[in-house]
């Protein structure tokens, strides 16, 4: 029993990783899902799924993964959008746990908050304080429609990762 | 348990710190946290990248469907004036090679007034390789203007239309053409033979018995008033007895191929072109038996006996 647990669970991480490593993909190929040359943040929605489905380690876990592969492909120093995100990400899990009703509204409405704290965060360090000219053209026709998009894909990585949860869970506890 | 977790959770933060620390201390090199994971994740990228472009040249095919088929339409117009361009310049290139071995004749003789004309038509019910030329009255050619090639005579003028001309060749036995051998200077008259005709040869009549023309020997128009001096006509292929026994005949073989000819000259004027002298003009009147014993004639035409030529 604890055998097959065991190899459900780690089938179900593999698949996690497995689909974090995908969606970076998509991430960073050029033109992928793009609209009007927006791309979303793929990994972020994923790993604030996970968080709200799953325990708080794998919040940490797969928070902190997600965000050193947005700092993989970014400006950002590597290791800046891992700690957001693990700190995100955890929070977000303690919500999920403790407080907050898991649902494709409280989905929206965390992950929104997040990508919103990011992109506000990415965008005051790497363009408010450097001063240049019309940076607001940045905010509105860059960070705003990219949080929007990003946000968007919330409930359906919530749904996904529900599913993969109750498929895999379903085969230990039956 | 918790407290397990806090420190798990501690950990990450402390190492996201750290590596934030060493990217900034490292300023842009990538530290082994990230080639780590950039060599994890290259597979996937790598995959995305060729499905991504996969797919958008599938999807670019068929939204760009309409703007492929007006390149398309494009790029067949464009064949199609590079063709025409192309059959130009064959047409061009040809016409280059032949005006330059005309200019060889040209610079020979200044006198000449060439009018270049195509081979547009061939007389199928002709056994002597008449043929119909592309210039006509309007190009200023005339009745018996000589026609030649780069090769030499070929016939004459028979029939002239505004637009094209017929010409008969020296296949024909209607042409009586007053000629000479080179080497020997011996006088006669070239003209067409039914039976030499079919071998592409023609004769050259009424050399004296004691004529020192042999094979290999080049005959030359004697020049008079339709034909002028020196034009090529062929070689001696054979020296024959005629019938009556009066005189031999030269079998001649014609520089000029007839049959080959697709571009040929039309000379439309040269010194001494229509001018008689009295002679011819009482050959005019003469019958035409007569004429043809002449051997300086420069041309005799036994469908038309009036308009005998002049001698030399």
């Amino acid at each position: 029993m604890i055998r097959k647990k065991r190899i459900w669970i780690s089938i179900k991480y593999f698949l996690y990783l497995f689909i974090l490593f995908v969606l970076y993909a998509m991430q960073t190929t050029a033109g992928a899902f793009s609209f009007f040359g927006i791309r979303p943040i793929w990994v972020l929605p994923f790993a604030v799924a996970i968080s709200m489905c799953e325990d708080v380690v794998s919040a940490a876990v797969f928070g902190s993964l997600s965000g050193l592969l947005c700092d993989l492909g970014s400006q950002a120093l590597f290791g800046f959008n891992g700690l957001l995100v693990l700190c995100g990400c955890v929070t977000i899990s303690l919500l999920s746990f403790f407080l907050i009703k898991v649902n494709w509204k409280s989905a929206l409405l965390l992950g929104g908050a997040l990508a919103a704290v990011r992109a506000l965060l990415e965008f005051f360090f790497f363009y408010l304080i450097w001063g240049y000219e019309n940076i607001q053209l940045v905010f509105i026709h860059s960070v705003l429609p990219m949080l929007v998009y990003t946000t968007a894909l919330m409930p359906l990585f919530l749904l996904l990762v529900r599913k993969i949860k109750e498929k895999c869970d379903g085969q230990w506890k039956e | 348990m918790k407290t397990k977790t806090f420190k798990v959770i501690l950990g990450l933060a402390v190492l996201m710190c750290a590596f934030m620390l060493r990217a900034a201390y490292t300023d842009g090199i990538a530290i082994f946290a990230q080639k780590a994971i950039g060599v994890v994740v290259y597979p996937f990228q790598k995959v995305a990248a060729e499905i991504s472009s996969g797919v958008t040249n599938m999807l670019q095919g068929y939204l760009r469907t309409e703007q492929l088929q007006e390149e398309n339409e494009q790029l067949k117009e464009e064949i199609r004036q590079l063709q025409d361009q192309l059959v130009d310049y064959e047409s061009i290139k040809n016409e280059n090679q032949l005006y330059q071995k005309f200019l060889d004749i040209k610079e020979q003789n200044a006198d000449f007034e060439f009018c270049p004309a195509m081979v547009i038509g061939r007389d199928a019910n002709s056994q002597f390789g008449s043929f119909i030329i592309d210039k006509g009255t309007l190009q200023g050619i005339s009745k018996r203007d000589p026609v030649i090639t780069s090769d030499g005579l070929i016939g004459v003028i028979e029939e002239v239309g505004l637009t094209y001309s017929r010409v008969i060749t020296i296949y024909d036995p209607g042409l009586n053409i007053g000629a000479y051998v080179s080497r020997t200077r011996d006088t006669g008259i070239v003209v067409g033979a039914v039976d030499l005709a079919e071998d592409g040869q023609c004769k050259m009549t009424y050399l004296p018995r004691d004529s020192g023309a042999a094979i290999g020997d080049i005959i030359l128009t004697s020049g008079g008033n339709v034909f002028p001096k020196g034009l090529k006509i062929g070689t001696i292929k054979e020296i024959r007895q005629e019938d009556h026994g009066v005189s031999l005949y030269a079998v001649v073989e014609p520089f000029a191929s007839v049959e080959d000819a697709k571009d040929v000259f039309v000379i439309t004027s040269f010194e001494g072109q229509g001018i008689m002298i009295g002679e011819d003009l009482e050959q005019q009147d003469a019958p035409l038996d007569e004429q043809e014993t002449d051997s300086d004639s420069g041309a005799v035409s036994a469908a038309e006996p009036s308009s005998a030529e002049d001698g030399q």
